[in-house]
Parts: structure tokens; C-alpha cells; sequence
């Protein structure tokens, strides 16, 4: 890294030119943006007239070598361009645009955006631009979006772990299977149990979990309604916010069985074996040897459930649980204005499930296990 | 001879419609060393598995100490305590390290304090020559380092009697030495042991009895001195003709 540096700044490398080039004509075009009252290089200046100047040498120079390269060809290595003066001179182009870019990204971009986020919080109404208008609204509505966020947050965390700790009993009951040994009520009652939990990860993985919250928030209601309680008291105990978890724990469970199961399923047999001859039982074999192993394989493929849950928590908006996918919602429906806001929507998931890829990546290395990118949804 | 540790008699085995023991008679006894030889796919893995029935066979009976391990009432997470067994690929549990390896049984099974685990432990890693490698993880260490952590883990389970299924084939054979040595150390001290092998000069020097194989029956047995110097059955004399060829 550092040598890769130090043959751009000298110009020994190749790439100083066009990376001059690049880097010029992003500066420039940042330049020619609007300026406010925060810059410190406003439009028309001395500073900016200097810096277009400099760019557009550089730029210029830029293009000589260009044309140069294209038609000298093989011959441009030991043409006039390849000559010490003209790499000293690529390497100034390089420290130039790159100086001068680093001051128009601080001036009109993050200062315009400081400028930008003071001017839409005094604005009185929804400005017309698209920028503005993104800005204005999450300003406005922020209360609302945090909320929305932290509940997508914890719904995800809450539920992915809570679903990791229900799939722990779900995988030993769909691994159960009738033994030789086993007298027959034993094989019967694993078999049921195997079957059961088979059927539940079919239909949990076989139907939307729109519908699935929808069903269960609804059935609880049902539930709970026939014990008597009122609206309000059922509206304390089974809230969308509970309910939502419930659906989301439900779904994940399934879906993190299957991964533990795949699990186990790709330890070696002789780990099981070497374990029992020993003399341990099936079941000291699996939760000492086969089952850790198995589970540290699938912490990835467990994080990515949770990615998925971060993002497909988004359709528990449709029983109201204020999630930041409902506070999007509820914050465009205030303004009259869609687009702008979920975008801004989308950022934040992005950015939420970009820190939690991240996240994994690092507990992957650490554990020494491979870490899978963002895997498809639920 | 001494007292018959284990009986073999008529055991069947088929996976599927591929019949692989057709009718074992077979009698260990007390401290005998006795090599299986024979070509891959004549039934010899399958045999030893079916001894401590990591293979349940079809038919026959398996005594040991005159009980029918093929008894379904019979506890055979017990019994299994009783006979170690080495596996070709060593199988060293990934997740924990080598000591731990050894001492896991004993102490999950045989509820012996950690402590005198951990000291068994060291005795039976000493006795294969890897003190120094108590800590290490099993993935770090080579083949042949594998299999004599293996051989002492099933050694601190204290068994009356050790099942070797080709215990240097996964090996490179300048390491073989390494293993075949803790072995015939082990035959010296006289353990019981039945070793499924390709080691044919390990099957001559070491065993008392060396028992052939083929396509699913017992051919021949007999001293190492009989079967190698002079064996009877013409596939036996084939069998070991591309052996000594080699």
C-alpha cells in the first residue's frame, strides 16, 4: 500500500497520470457545483479561479499523454512522455489533484451537506428539490425513523437469537431416527417427532412470511380473545411488536434448523463414531463432539439469517408493528411524498446490513470459519 | 491358550443386495495379537466395525466375556468401553485439543475426576511419545502424530481389547514406522489386540495369529510362520504373492 503510494506521488508508477486525470476531473466537477455560505473556496474566488487553472493543466497534460500513449503504442516507454521530467511531472499532476480534490470534497461536499441539513431544518415546508426534500423529511420525521430503526433492530437481534436457541431442540428432534435398537414405542415417538418438525419447515419455508404474520397475529388475537381477555388487555399482552417477533422467531427457526442440520450433516461420520467407540452414547457423542463443531460451522449461515430478518422484518409493517419499513410509511403518508423517503429507507437498511456483514466477517475470521456474502432473502 | 475374550460365530453382514460377511467364526483370546489381511473389499473394515458394532451385522453372535453383544437389551455404550478401537483416519475430535481428546471419555463416561483423566492422559501420551504436544490442536499435528494421539486416547479409556482398522493406510510410509512401532510396543505389553492391516512384515513379526480374508469368509489362519512360509489355499498363495512382489 505504502509503496503504491509512493509511485504515484514520485510518478514512477503507471497509473499517476490517469489517476491525476480521474481525480481532476472529480474535483472539477465539484467545483463547478453550487457553493454556500459555508465554502471556503466560493464560486468566482481568487482559490477557485486558481484551482480550475491547475485542473485544467492537469487535465490537459492528462490528455496529451493519452493521445500520446495511443499513438506511439509499444514506442511510449521510451518516448519523450517516459522521460524523468514528464514522470516528475505526472507525479505533481497526481499531489495537485488529488490536494485539490481533498479541499472541494471538504467544501462542497461535506460542508454543502453540513449546509444543506442547517438549511432544511428551518425550512417551513417540504422543499421541491429531491435532495432538499430527502433531507427535510428525515429531519422532520427523525423520531419517528429512529424508533422505526431500533424496532428493526430488535426484532432482528431478539428474534434471530431467540429462533437460534428454538432451532438447538428443533434440529435434535428432525435428526431422531428409529434405531435398531430402539423398542417400538421409542421408534414411533421419533419418528412422529422427526416427521413433525419435517412438516413444520415445510410450510414455515413453503409460504410467504407476509401471510405467516398476518396468521399469527391474528390467531393469537383469536387465542387470546377466547380466554376472556378485552381488546385492551389483549393489545398489552399481544402486541403487534410481540407478535411480530413471534412470527419472526417462528420463521427463523425453520430456516436456522435447516442450516444446523446441514450442519451436522457435513461433520465427518468418523467424528460420531470414534466418539461412541469410546463408549459414549449417541446423545454425549453429538452434544460434545458433533454438535459444537457443527454450530461454529453455521454461525455464518446464522448471521446472514440475521441480515435477512434486519431486512425482512419489513413485512411486519402490514399489522402495524412500527418498524422503521411502518415509520417510513407513516412519515411519507405526513408529507405527500414517497420516493424521496424510501430512499432514504433503503440507505439505512443498506447501511444496517452492510455494519452487520461486516460484523460477521469479523467473527468469521476470528473463528476461523468462511464467511458467505449477503445471501438471497427469506 | 488363555481365556477367550471374544467369539465370533456365523456372522452376517449385507449392504443392500452387496452380501460383504458371509459367515465369520472367529475366537480371540486373552492378549493374542491377530492380523486380518486380505484385498480391499473382502469384508476385513467391516468385520472390526461389526465387532463393536459401529456396523450392526444381520445375523451370527458376537461374545464378549460370554455376552451376545448382538442382544439389544445388552448396554452396549458399556461395553464399548471395554474395546478401543483406532480408525484408518484417525477421527481426533476437531473441537477440542489433544489432551482433551484423551481425557473426555474417561471423564464423561467413566465420571473419573479431571485430574486423574489428565494424568491417564499424560501416561498414555508419553507412552506414544507426545508430551510435548498435550495442548496442540489436533489439526496442526502430522499422520502419523494423529493416529498415536488416537491410539492413546483409546488406551486411557483402560479397554481389554483394541480394534485397528488399517491403522497406517492413510499414512506416508516414512511415517508408518512411527505407528507400527506404538503398536508392537503395545503387543509387548500384551494387550489384545485385532489388526486390520496391509502391513504384511507388521503381520509377520508382531501377530500370533494371522487370519486371510476373502470376498466375505475367513480362508485360512494360522501362525504367521504357516500362512506367510506356507499357506494352503491357492488364493491365499496369490494374495500374498503380489504382497511379496512388491
Amino acid at each position: 500500500m505504502k509503496r503504491i503510494l509512493k509511485d504515484l506521488i514520485t510518478g514512477n508508477s503507471s497509473y499517476a497520470l490517469p489517476a491525476a486525470g480521474v481525480a481532476a476531473l472529480a474535483a472539477l466537477s465539484l467545483l463547478n457545483g453550487k457553493d454556500t455560505p459555508y465554502s471556503f473556496i466560493p464560486s468566482g474566488s481568487i482559490a477557485d479561479n486558481v484551482c480550475g487553472i491547475l485542473l485544467y493543466t492537469v487535465l490537459a497534460y492528462c490528455a496529451a499523454a493519452l493521445i500520446g500513449k495511443l499513438i506511439l503504442q509499444n514506442k511510449y516507454k521510451r518516448s519523450f512522455f517516459a522521460s524523468r521530467a514528464c514522470k516528475l511531472a505526472a507525479g505533481i499532476a497526481f499531489c495537485l489533484s488529488v490536494l485539490i480534490l481533498f479541499a472541494t470534497v471538504t467544501d462542497r461536499g461535506i460542508l454543502g451537506f453540513i449546509w444543506l441539513v442547517r438549511y432544511c431544518s428551518g425550512l417551513d415546508s417540504n422543499p421541491q428539490e429531491f435532495g432538499p426534500s430527502m433531507i427535510y423529511m428525515t429531519l422532520n420525521g427523525r423520531e419517528m425513523i429512529l424508533t422505526g430503526m431500533w424496532t428493526t433492530i430488535r426484532i432482528a437481534l431478539f428474534g434471530t437469537a431467540i429462533a437460534f436457541i428454538l432451532s438447538i431442540f428443533m434440529v435434535f428432534l428432525r435428526i431422531l431416527e428409529p434405531g435398531k435398537r430402539d423398542n417400538d414405542f421409542v421408534k414411533a415417538l421419533k419418528w412422529l417427532a422427526s416427521s413433525l418438525t419435517k412438516f413444520y419447515i415445510f410450510v414455515i419455508r413453503g409460504t410467504p412470511m407476509m401471510v405467516q404474520t398476518l396468521i399469527f397475529y391474528y390467531l393469537g388475537f383469536d387465542l387470546f380473545k377466547k380466554s376472556g381477555m378485552t381488546v385492551t388487555e389483549i393489545n398489552n399482552v399481544w402486541s403487534f411488536f410481540i407478535s411480530g417477533l413471534f412470527t419472526v422467531s417462528l420463521n427463523s427457526t425453520a430456516y436456522i434448523t435447516e442450516v444446523l442440520r446441514g450442519g451436522i450433516i457435513s461433520i465427518d461420520k468418523g467424528q460420531a463414531e470414534a466418539a461412541r467407540s469410546l463408549g459414549m452414547t449417541h446423545w454425549q457423542a453429538m452434544s460434545r463432539v458433533v454438535f459444537p463443531q457443527a454450530v461454529k460451522n453455521s454461525i455464518p449461515s446464522i448471521g446472514n439469517e440475521f441480515i435477512i430478518n434486519i431486512k425482512d422484518s419489513s413485512v411486519l409493517s402490514v399489522i402495524g408493528v412500527m418498524d422503521l419499513m411502518y415509520a417510513t410509511k407513516s412519515v411519507s403518508g405526513i408529507y405527500y411524498r414517497s420516493l424521496e423517503i424510501y430512499c432514504v429507507a433503503a440507505l439505512i437498511y443498506l447501511v444496517l446490513t452492510w455494519l452487520s456483514s461486516l460484523l460477521l466477517q469479523y467473527v468469521g475470521r476470528r473463528l476461523d470459519v468462511p464467511v458467505k456474502g449477503i445471501t438471497s432473502s427469506n | 491358550m488363555e481365556e477367550t475374550v471374544l467369539t465370533i460365530e456365523g456372522l452376517y453382514k449385507s449392504f443392500g443386495d452387496l452380501e460383504v460377511l458371509k459367515g465369520i467364526d472367529l475366537q480371540i483370546s486373552k492378549g493374542e495379537v491377530v492380523c486380518i489381511i486380505g484385498a480391499s473389499g473382502s469384508g476385513k473394515s467391516t468385520l472390526l466395525r461389526c465387532i463393536n458394532l459401529l456396523e450392526e451385522a444381520d445375523g451370527g453372535r458376537i461374545l464378549f466375556h460370554g455376552q451376545d453383544l448382538m442382544d439389544t437389551s445388552v448396554d452396549i455404550d458399556s461395553l464399548r468401553q471395554s474395546i478401543g478401537m483406532v480408525f484408518q483416519s484417525f477421527n481426533l475430535f476437531n473441537n477440542k485439543n489433544v489432551i482433551d481428546n484423551c481425557t473426555m471419555a474417561p471423564v464423561v463416561v467413566k465420571k473419573i475426576p479431571r485430574e486423574e483423566a489428565e494424568a491417564a492422559a499424560v501416561r498414555n501420551l508419553k507412552a506414544v511419545g507426545l508430551e510435548d504436544f498435550m495442548y496442540a490442536d489436533p489439526n496442526t499435528l502430522s499422520g502419523g502424530q494423529k493416529q498415536r494421539v488416537a491410539i492413546a486416547r483409546a488406551l486411557c479409556m483402560e479397554p481389554e481389547i483394541m480394534l485397528f482398522d488399517e491403522p497406517t493406510s492413510a499414512l506416508d510410509p516414512e511415517i508408518v514406522g512411527e505407528v507400527l512401532d506404538v503398536m508392537k510396543k503395545l503387543a509387548e505389553e500384551g494387550m489384545t489386540m485385532v489388526v486390520v492391516t496391509h502391513e504384511m512384515a507388521f503381520a509377520k513379526e508382531v501377530s500370533n495369529r494371522v487370519v486371510f480374508m476373502d470376498d466375505g469368509v475367513i480362508l485360512e489362519q494360522g501362525s504367521p510362520e504357516k500362512i506367510f512360509g506356507n499357506p494352503e489355499n491357492a488364493r491365499t498363495r496369490e494374495f500374498l504373492a503380489r504382497y511379496l512382489e512388491d
